[in-house]
């Protein structure tokens, strides 16, 4: 059976986080899955929320009516900030018959129609739920590398707010781990700042308290003991791995935690190399989680 | 509570929040801002201090991480009260940043809010999406229409 899949790339991914698109693309041609890419798109609105509303709407519904008009079931957004956008705004446009009716003028000019059809899939439940964790322990399990542990960040925008149907308990979410095991490491599934913030939203208005929340997020991960961090939102990867060194500096205390994308990690346990899946571009310290997956 | 704001936080209601402050003790900023205190901000809006609440600066602060909304026992969402009251300070053109402006003309041009970057890696070398061997990212085909639409809802002439 062939797997297709529509992915939306959004604009942060595309435009600088590099590794997170060859690592998802390298990932997903290994696994036998064929990427569809949605034609047309831009960005899906979310900086705009809280500053222009209708914009982010307008935007948000944009990206749903070309995954309606280019037939696809669903789409898996690969940014956390474009998963929340599109399913907030569809929440929001089902409640408001005024604003469906608004959007759509403004989609007719291009041709377009939102009907809300299109399900919006996060990252990890298409790994979960979709590709499903059966498939995924058959194709890369491998149990030697159980004695490496390795914690999560799920990022907000993945998981609250709640009372908008998510792929997961927003309050407990399990999913993440479950396919962190399924590659055969242990996943600690607890630490104290774990569905905390990671402190990229203030980057553009206040960036010092940016950093110590940042700070404070990854030194209550190193408490928990994990050898690496994973994450699949690239906000919190810029923070937690890139932006590290930087908070370290404004707290005056080192702390040295590895950060990965999921599927930077997962292209490794399929066997593709460093380069591949971007690892030359992670700034924290991976050096020593790397050498003991080799071992 | 100011109609204006409550058009605009929609699904949820403020008056009912009766001050346990379970969304300040778990939020990450209250943890190093004093004056950030969502269970104040909504008593703040409540009482009628909107005038007060949108001249001051925390309102940025926050992360809009939805923590104080998710645990919040009355289903009142500081979080959406904190965006509304960010909407609002733009619609009086009290305060709005710079940043946006810039990102909304961007997106009548090419689409994205961000323009495409050369990434330098560990070892200095700068890459950019053509020596990195991914697609060329190209802007919507009718973007002359969606560049008008984008400028018009965000409220910006060229």
């Amino acid at each position: 059976m062939s797997r297709k899949l529509a992915v939306y790339w959004g604009c942060f991914t595309s435009t600088k986080q590099y590794a997170l698109e060859l690592s998802t693309r390298r990932v997903l041609e290994s696994l036998g899955v064929d990427i569809m890419e949605l034609k047309d798109s831009s960005c899906c609105g979310y900086p705009y929320r809280g500053v222009r509303p209708k914009l982010w709407t307008f935007l948000a519904a944009r990206i749903m009516a070309l995954a309606e008009d280019q037939g696809y079931d669903y789409i898996v957004p690969v940014c956390n900030g474009c998963y929340n956008s599109l399913i907030k705004a569809k929440h929001y446009i089902s409640e408001n018959k005024k604003l469906l009716d608004e959007i759509n003028g403004y989609l007719r000019e291009e041709g377009l129609v939102y009907r809300g059809k299109t399900r919006v899939v996060h990252v990890i439940e298409y790994f979960h739920d979709y590709y499903d964790l059966k498939s995924l322990k058959e194709e890369v399990f491998n149990s030697e590398r159980r004695k490496l542990k390795i914690t999560t960040q799920y990022g907000c925008d993945a998981i609250r707010p709640g009372e908008i149907p998510r792929f997961d308990n927003p309050r407990n979410p399990q999913k993440f781990e479950n396919i962190i095991e399924a590659l055969g490491f242990t996943a600690i599934r607890d630490y104290s700042r774990r569905l905390d913030c990671c402190g990229a939203p203030l980057m553009a208005v206040n960036p010092e308290l940016g950093l110590k929340v940042n700070w404070l997020k990854l030194r209550s991960a190193k408490m928990s003991g994990a050898e690496l961090l994973v994450t699949t939102c690239q906000y919190c990867f810029e923070m937690m791995d890139s932006r590290q060194e930087s908070s370290e500096s404004i707290m005056g205390e080192e702390l040295g935690v590895p950060v990965m994308y999921y599927q930077q990690l997962l292209g490794l346990c399929l066997g593709l190399s460093e380069k591949e899946v971007g690892l030359n571009f992670n700034m924290s310290p991976i050096e020593f989680f790397l050498e003991e997956l080799k071992r | 509570m100011s109609a204006i704001l409550k058009e605009i936080i929609g699904l949820q209601d403020p008056d009912v929040c009766y001050q346990c402050r379970r969304c300040t003790s778990g939020c990450p900023i209250a943890y190093l801002v004093k004056d950030f205190r969502p269970h104040r901000i909504v008593a703040m809006v409540n009482l009628g201090f909107i005038e007060e609440v949108l001249r001051a600066d925390f309102i940025w602060d926050c992360t809009r991480c939805y923590k104080c909304t998710e645990y919040c026992p009355q289903r009142v969402a500081p979080s959406d009260i904190v965006l509304s009251l960010q909407a609002l300070c733009v619609e009086r053109g009290i305060r709005f940043p710079d940043e946006y402006r810039n990102m909304i003309l961007r997106i009548s041009r090419t689409g994205f809010s961000f323009e495409e970057m050369e990434v330098a890696d560990r070892e200095m070398e700068i890459y950019d999406r053509k020596s990195l061997g991914l697609p060329p990212l190209t802007p919507p085909s009718k973007i002359d229409i969606v560049g008008k639409i984008v400028l018009s809802l965000g409220g910006i002439k060229e």
